[in-house]
């Protein structure tokens, strides 16, 4: 799994495509397929100490049990209906483009995503990362920040620092605001500070989170707390393949 | 000789953009401080920096305007 790649991702996007995107939907299609689901994955606590289910990879990754959120078919399946309800053409397309950049990220690690199901329940897995959303979110962390995970996520970082003026008061004023209509409802609905708000937070929670929790997992966790980027590390971590 | 233009106390784009890039480096600074302290409470979902934002950007124009 990725963890801050996936807030960054969309203002790429529409950084390299222009009109054709609108960011908050993009977003959404980019946390569509953990929204309802991590919490479960990881269980109640930080620790990781509460567990909800007994298989957490199954249900996240497999079918039965969700997986079929990190498909392929289905950021479709929600566009058309975002489609259908909406008739806006451009929220649909944006939507699809965050989801199937989730799911093509998570092929990076060990478990994969069923990139063609229901065809076939068969993972796609680079193998890039170890899993370890089974050990909770406090050894997940550790494991993604200090493995290529966290390398995958300060590349795109670093992307979104050379093109930073798509976050500027000025860019969304004039490449942003008037070519997607949910902008003038949001400001009319909510006022102008928050529909800026609204606009940065994911990139600068991605950002921000991506520096905070390598700090924390190198100089304030105690467990395993060193750089492992080796192919399908961190070493230390359990093999955890698709389920 | 040609006449000079008046000098002016206005800021420049540049300054301004300048003083901005700063700005949201300091918030991201306090907020990376934030999450380092106490993980669970700012770095779990984008969700719990919406607050965080929403302040920043309200403040921008009067802190910003001191400085530029």
């Amino acid at each position: 799994m990725s963890w801050a790649a996936h807030d960054i991702e969309p203002y790429l996007i529409k950084a390299h495509l222009g009109v054709a995107i609108s960011v908050p939907f993009c977003i959404l299609g980019s946390y569509s397929p953990d929204l309802f689901t991590k919490w479960a994955v990881y269980g109640l606590d930080f620790a990781g100490d509460k567990e909800l289910v007994s298989d957490p990879v199954q249900l996240h990754r497999g079918f039965p049990g969700v997986g079929f959120t990190h498909t392929l078919i289905f950021p479709i399946v929600v566009a058309l209906v975002i489609l259908l309800l909406s008739k806006q053409k451009l929220w649909a397309v944006s939507f699809l483009i965050g989801g199937w950049a989730h799911v093509f990220s998570d092929t990076l690690d060990s478990v994969g995503v069923m990139l063609f199901w229901p065809l076939t329940d068969w993972h796609a897995h680079l193998d890039v990362w170890q899993y370890v959303g089974e050990a909770g979110r406090r050894k997940d962390a550790i494991a993604y920040y200090t493995s290529l995970g966290g390398a995958w996520d300060l590349f795109w970082a670093g992307w979104l620092a050379t093109r930073w003026r798509v976050l500027t008061t000025a860019y969304f004023e004039a490449e942003v605001a008037p070519k997607d209509p949910l902008w003038p409802w949001l400001r009319k609905t909510t006022g102008n500070a928050f529909a800026l708000t609204i606009y940065r937070a994911s990139a600068f929670f991605g950002v921000v989170s991506i520096i905070a929790w390598m700090l924390w997992a190198l100089f304030v966790n105690d467990f395993q707390p060193h750089l492992d980027w080796t192919l399908g590390g961190p070493s230390w971590a359990p093999r955890q393949g698709p389920p | 000789m040609p006449e000079q233009p008046p000098a002016t106390d206005a800021p420049t784009p540049a300054r301004s953009g300048r003083a901005a890039v700063i700005y949201w480096l300091v918030a991201g600074a306090i907020y990376i401080g934030l999450g380092v302290a106490y993980p669970p409470a700012f770095l779990l979902g984008f969700q719990e920096s919406i607050v965080f934002v929403l302040i920043v950007t309200a403040l921008a124009p009067k802190i910003l305007g001191r400085f530029t």
